[in-house]
């Protein structure tokens, strides 16, 4: 069955903060009132997406993430996505991922390609 | 033993029958997981001994126009000082991790231009307790129960409830926002300038802004408040700091209030202050030039493509610093020492893997608020970073 969601982009808040469960896990936590109102549920993989960058990450519910958005643990792929103006917190893109969740080597390939 | 998973430096820490115990979650983790992933003595991602790995290092420093030593937070205050001197005997920079995490703030207390206090003085003394852009939950766990809020202290022993007034500010309710209920207040910041803004003109009687007039009226109430700064203040100051350390100034013309940087790397405070001891500056520092400047930090020397040489210790930049920055690490030669397999480890021309700071080698370490303690390793090896940068520092 074809999911609303899948066709909408929403913007969001992201802050990047530790997490005890971070650095290799592929996770962002979205706050469930922002989750129900984007429809998104916990599990579902998403890309959040700032610029021309974008990372696929799985979404769980977290009540204490930021209530129009998410945090995603310090990692490759929060610093994939930020800059130093916006290092801790930042606007960007949600949208139900077309593939699956990004791999650390995916994003270490982008850096290293930059030679 | 004393936990180095964080800047708390827990100091509680027993192992018994293969249990560890008195941890936090973090602490459990680095401690029982500290065998895995460890990092391998390579050259161009070949497998050869320490020796030659450490040659390698020496030459590659050596023939270097303009080297960098960066990280150096989880190391010990005996090896920093080493890492010290292999900079300044190449006329290089050196710089951490502090000089986009807390290092305005540790500098602020080691010029004395604000007041501070240890933990200790915090736990028996404290009335008001602020979190400002901290969530102590998650990156210093035992923060609260051991230091701050939660403890009976020499002067606080009625308990957290009646001897404590815990006010938390942030962007958002953190699992400590929650906890600010009874005797407790949680300001929801859009702007910490505005904010700060607003606690100046309470001080003066006015109104603000944001309603802060009866956190000042707590902290009259008391000879001892104290605010706890992370990276959610210093970022959200963007860079005026000057304002926010005229405010804790300026409230203590009325009552006392200290001023600690929430926590960070376990000895990031060790850089700061064995360097600030050797120059006078406690990051981004030019031996060549003879001086700090921002233009020296390590993510503006990338930036600007103006280093060519880089000896990264017990720090991982590829996962830590914005793409923006370390896409440009690919064109500078790295030389890791780590004890663990790193992202950065993974992708340098040289690798050497190093003991691990207060489980596999001993030394002193610099908890957050500048008390000194002397790590006591469970296990020993030779080859911890002192024997290492020893051993590059003769190289060169």
């Amino acid at each position: 069955m074809l999911r609303i969601a899948r066709l909408l982009k929403f913007e969001a808040l992201i802050i990047v903060a530790r997490h005890s469960a971070e650095q290799k896990e592929t996770v962002i936590y979205l706050n469930p009132e922002f989750a129900k109102r984007s429809g998104i549920k916990e599990g579902d993989i998403v890309s959040v997406v700032k610029g021309d960058r974008r990372v696929n990450l799985k979404v769980k519910l977290l009540d204490t993430a930021p209530e129009d958005g998410g945090i995603i643990p310090n990692s490759i792929f929060a610093s994939y996505l930020s800059d130093f103006q916006n290092f801790k917190s930042f606007r960007a893109y949600i949208e139900i991922a077309e593939g699956g969740e990004s791999k650390v080597e995916d994003i270490l390939k982008i850096v290293m390609d930059k030679k | 033993m004393i936990c180095t998973a964080c800047s708390c430096l827990c100091d509680d820490i027993e192992l018994e029958d293969g249990k560890i115990l008195n941890a936090c979650e973090r602490g459990y983790k680095h401690i029982s997981e500290y065998r895995q992933n460890r990092a391998k003595n390579s050259v161009n991602g070949k497998e050869l001994d320490l020796d030659k790995a450490i040659e390698a290092a020496a030459e590659i420093l050596k023939s270097a126009s303009s080297p960098v030593i960066y990280g150096m937070d989880t190391i010990t205050v005996e090896a920093q000082k080493l890492a010290i001197k292999i900079a300044e005997k190449l006329g290089g920079y050196i710089d951490d991790n502090s000089s986009f995490c807390l290092g305005e703030f540790v500098e602020a207390i080691l010029k004395k231009e604000v007041p501070s206090a240890t933990l200790d003085q915090v736990r028996d003394y404290a009335y008001v307790i602020i979190y400002w852009g901290t969530n102590v939950y998650r990156s210093l766990p035992r923060h609260m129960s051991k230091y701050t809020y939660y403890p009976r202290g020499a002067k606080r022993n009625r308990g957290y409830d009646e001897d404590r007034f815990l006010v938390v500010i942030d962007i958002r309710k953190s699992e400590i926002a929650k906890l600010a209920k009874k005797n407790a207040k949680f300001i929801k910041v859009e702007n910490d300038v505005e904010l700060v803004e607003s606690f100046l003109k309470a001080v003066e009687g006015k109104a603000s802004k944001y309603d802060v007039g009866g956190v000042i009226r707590e902290m009259k109430r008391a000879d001892f408040n104290v605010v706890f700064g992370g990276l959610g203040l210093k970022y959200g100051l963007k860079g005026n700091y000057g304002l926010f350390f005229e405010f804790i100034r300026k409230m203590n013309e009325i009552t006392p209030l200290y001023f600690l940087p929430s926590g960070f790397h376990s000895n990031m405070r060790g850089f700061n202050e064995t360097l600030f001891e050797t120059v006078g500056a406690v990051n981004k520092f030019s031996f060549s030039e003879k001086k700090s400047d921002r233009a020296f930090e390590f993510s503006e020397l990338l930036r600007r493509n103006a280093i060519d040489a880089a000896l990264i210790i017990g720090t991982d930049p590829v996962s830590s610093l914005p793409y923006d920055v370390s896409r440009n690490l690919m064109a500078v030669k790295k030389i890791t020492i780590d004890p663990k397999n790193t992202l950065t480890a993974s992708i340098s021309e040289v690798s050497i893997r190093s003991a691990l700071s207060g489980i596999e080698s001993g030394g002193e370490m610099v908890r957050s608020d500048g008390v000194r303690q002397k790590l006591r390793p469970i296990e020993k090896t030779e080859y911890d970073d002192v024997y290492i940068l020893k051993k590059i520092l003769e190289g060169l």
